[in-house]
């Protein structure tokens, strides 16, 4: 039998993952003096952010792409790499189609049925309210988080809100937020991500909120600015699969490396990380909690158009849909405006009903859909780009890991405490922007700093 | 751009509005906050003062404010009609907050909710 030698190399601290996270963690301990190394699987660095080029070269995100208000780490990081950003357009009237039937409206609410918007004003208020009670660092403590981490979003709903449209609204977002489905998440959850965001508002908002600016060169250019300047800190293309955990160090395994170091910083998603073999095990809280973190399921959708005709018949571009295939879209075309892009996103159950057909069936359905928004141009585009996170094996979903009921009383203790020498990170471990681009970059700091002073 | 007078007619109107709108009430029945408003076109300035579902309205600057709303006399006197979405005029920038979240989003809500039920009135 051959046995692969393995190139073995001896650091302060290994980082697992080349996410925002996981580079944002290296760049603090290389800039406090530490040998770091980064270790990621894929063969490009940016982890839930990925900037492809379209085949005209315009750089289009299938994946994380928004900076918005209030998401200070990830603004003044992009500051200091000079990663400019271009405010997402947000001008002319949105579509709702509620179901089937369109009604046009300008500002951030539907106002097709006004005792329904109503509904939605005071019910947002009312979990934005409930929110501001639950602690970030620790949600599990909230007055009531063993009530509302006993139900489901959708519970919640039942009793709360009288208006089928209103319903669908709050339904969307969820679905929006999350990829799943609303009666798949835990209220206590929900709350605290509202929280971690400052208020429903700025999660669902464009303009004022988390969707009100781009970045020109695409996401993922802040990721590949930090991995340029850690050089050959940075190793691609190699997957790890066991973690060991000695009196002195820890040890990291890919197939044809192992690197010995102080500490070990995973910043990869909960449920990735619940795949990889620990020597000794994982205490069983910490394993229990990595079983229960499912990702999202979504489909990212784009169309590339020669013009955004859209906005020539005073459309802004964004359509909300309560029983479609693509559910939300937004005009995501490029600063200059040209190429005209539409992006649409499949989410939640649909996205897993869709999953299952074939591409061609299901492009043929998207602009089907598209079409039904904005005419039978959006069904010709000069190019259509998709994007299935739950395939990508080193994502396995998008956003974020999500928490069902029971999982942030039980098991959320574990999900920031150090375990030994290996400290967690990721965008699911951050209690400002969880789910979000400055979440991840929160995890990395707060990592870093865990790193620094168990090191000093 | 309006006069102070025509401003104040507005909030006067206004106020009566959200004592009569029963989700205001519900919603915002334990909110205390102090809020000054300026109209800074015109100079002229006027304090809120919310507390336990009733709302006083005083001139000039008095005390320290919660929550400092500023804009235009004419953006001021829109919103206090309910003419204008008050969460478009904000989104917008044309009206401008300074304060805590919490407050922000109830005064966001409270002029949302006053602003709805005025239009299912028909007005």
């Amino acid at each position: 039998m051959d046995t692969l030698k393995k190139e073995e190399r001896k650091i302060d601290v290994v980082v697992v993952g080349a996410g925002l996270a996981g580079l944002t963690a290296a760049r603090k301990l290389h800039a406090a003096g530490v040998d770091v190394l980064v270790v990621e699987a894929r063969d490009r660095v940016g982890g839930r952010t990925h900037t492809i080029q379209a085949h005209d070269g315009t750089p289009i995100d299938v994946g994380g792409q928004w900076i918005g208000p209030g998401q200070d780490r990830l603004a003044a990081l992009a500051t200091e790499l000079d990663a400019k950003t271009f405010l997402t357009y947000d001008t002319g009237n949105n579509i709702e189609f509620y179901n089937a039937e369109p009604s046009v409206y300008s500002g951030a609410l539907p106002m097709g049925d006004l005792e329904a918007t109503m509904e939605i004003v005071e019910r947002m208020l009312n979990l934005s309210m409930m929110a501001q009670e639950v602690p970030l660092e620790a949600p599990w403590t909230a007055p009531q988080a063993a009530a509302w981490d006993a139900q489901t979003v959708a519970t919640w709903m039942e009793q709360n809100i009288i208006s089928p449209r209103a319903q669908a609204l709050i339904d969307l977002a969820v679905r929006s937020l999350f990829c799943v489905e609303p009666r798949e998440l835990s209220l206590l959850h929900f709350l605290f991500y509202i929280h971690s965001a400052g208020n429903l508002n700025a999660l669902i908002g464009v303009t004022g909120g988390a969707q009100e600016s781009r970045f020109y060169e695409g996401a993922q250019s802040i990721s590949n600015k930090m991995a340029a300047a850690l050089g050959e800190r940075v190793l691609l293309n190699t997957p790890i699969h066991s973690v060991i955990q000695e009196n002195s160090s820890v040890r990291v395994a890919a197939d044809a490396l192992e690197v010995t170091a102080k500490r070990a910083i995973l910043a990869i998603p909960p449920v990735l990380a619940g795949r990889l073999r620990y020597q000794p095990g994982m205490p069983a809280l910490r394993d229990h909690l990595t079983q229960r973190m499912p990702m999202g399921t979504v489909f990212k959708i784009q169309c590339l158009y020669p013009a955004p005709f859209w906005r020539d018949e005073g459309l802004s571009g964004q359509v909300t849909n309560n029983d479609g295939m693509v559910s939300i879209t937004f005009d995501n075309s490029p600063a200059s405006g040209t190429p005209g892009v539409l992006l649409g996103f499949v989410e939640g159950e649909a996205a897993r009903i869709w999953g299952e057909r074939d591409a061609s069936e299901r492009q043929h359905a998207a602009l089907y859909c598209l079409a039904g928004y904005f005419g039978e141009q959006a069904a010709h585009p000069t190019e259509y780009i998709e994007k299935y996170w739950a395939t990508e094996e080193y994502s396995r979903g998008c956003y974020a890991g999500t928490m069902p009921p029971g999982v942030w009383t039980s098991f959320g203790r574990a999900l920031r405490e150090p375990v030994g020498r290996v400290h967690w990170a990721g965008t699911e471990t951050a209690t400002v922007w969880n789910g979000y681009m400055d979440g991840a970059v929160q995890s990395g700091e707060r990592a870093a700093a865990e790193v620094l002073e168990a090191l000093s | 751009m309006a006069t102070k007078e025509e401003l104040r007619e507005a909030v006067d109107d206004y106020i009566q509005q959200a004592q009569k709108s029963a989700a205001v009430q519900r919603s915002l029945k334990s909110w205390k906050c102090l809020v000054y408003f300026e109209a800074v076109d015109i100079g002229y300035g006027f304090m809120m003062d919310i507390r336990d579902g009733t709302t006083t309205v005083t001139d000039g600057l008095q005390g320290t404010p919660d929550l400092i709303v500023r804009g235009s006399s004419e953006d001021l006197t829109n919103i206090f009609w309910c003419d204008e979405n008050p969460a478009s005029t904000y989104m917008q920038g044309a009206v401008k907050m300074q304060g805590s979240q919490e407050d922000t989003m109830k005064l966001d809500a409270m002029a949302l909710m006053i602003y709805l039920e005025v239009k299912k009135a028909g007005k």
